[in-house]
């Protein structure tokens, strides 16, 4: 079951600063529109979507069903500063397979943000019982392969050359794995 | 750098000292995460043995330090606190260089 009853839940940063974790809701349509646009463009190429256009994210926050997305926003003020998202099938034999994504805008990073997300989503892969947590990243974002490395994620394969960016470039794409404690009882 | 004998028990008993302590701060935690990573850290802990040398004591006092800490970041994450780093405490450790750090 989704702990919604942790929310809002702050964090400090390195640095101090505070943020403020929470689902996104309906309302959060223009400050994750915001967001996304100020991400460099590798941070986006994972999308099925074109993030650009505002449209689509505002259906996103629209149709928000935390049982197949649940997306976490960091807040600083009104501002989102960064979000990780649980996607899960609800039924099927990848139900308990839960695929983790992770953005971060550019200016928090190095403080801590990305780890504290990634501990949140495995927390909350826990408490919903997934066997699994997922991770696809793309090579050349080796502070996310690291920080996930050391949160308990394990490099199960690197694709060569498999994953294109919005210009058409290839990349690798490293997938990692998280085993959760239930599956191991 | 090489550790005598006495370097790795003097390890053996701070390290299972250091768990204990976190493990009576979990007891009132509901971090499953945390709690399997603790249960992790005691199992290298047992793997290096009380007090013998060698390549492997450390290398499985050094897994046991790496688990702990996690539950540690996991700990100050449930309280909203700063998040830890063994490069905050790098005028502690007897050593050139820490290992790893907070990158993201």
């Amino acid at each position: 079951m989704i702990p919604f009853d942790r929310y809002p839940k702050e964090i400090t940063l390195r640095d101090d600063a505070r943020a403020v974790l929470r689902p996104m809701i309906p309302e959060d349509a223009e400050g994750l529109w915001s967001f996304l646009q100020q991400l460099p463009e590798i941070d986006k190429s994972h999308f099925h979507e074109d993030v650009d256009r505002r449209e689509v994210v505002e259906r996103w926050a629209k149709s928000l069903d935390y049982d197949a997305a649940l997306p976490i926003l960091a807040m600083q003020g009104n501002r989102v500063v960064g979000t990780v998202t649980l996607y899960r099938n609800k039924t099927g034999w990848k139900q308990r397979v839960g695929i983790v994504r992770i953005l971060i805008a550019t200016d928090v990073r190095h403080q801590g943000l990305g780890t504290a997300m990634i501990r949140e989503i495995r927390h909350l892969g826990e408490k919903v019982a997934l066997n699994y947590l997922l991770a696809e990243v793309i090579e050349e974002q080796q502070a996310a392969v690291r920080a996930l490395e050391r949160m308990g994620f394990e490099k199960a394969v690197v694709y060569r050359d498999f994953v294109n960016d919005r210009k058409g470039h290839l990349h690798n794409l490293v997938v990692l794995l998280h085993p959760m404690s239930g599956l191991e009882k | 750098m090489d550790a005598t004998v006495i370097d790795v028990r003097k390890a053996h008993h701070q390290m299972k000292k250091l768990l204990g302590e976190i493990a009576i701060a979990l007891e009132t935690e509901d971090i499953p995460a945390a709690r399997k990573d603790l249960e992790k850290a005691l199992e290298a802990l047992y793997s290096a043995g009380p007090g013998e040398g060698g390549p492997d004591a450390l290398r499985y006092l050094d897994h046991a330090l790496s688990y702990a800490h996690r539950v540690i970041g996991d700990l100050l994450h449930e309280k909203g606190l700063p998040p830890h780093s063994p490069v905050d405490f790098v005028e502690w450790y007897d050593a050139g260089e820490v290992p790893f750090r907070e990158d993201w």
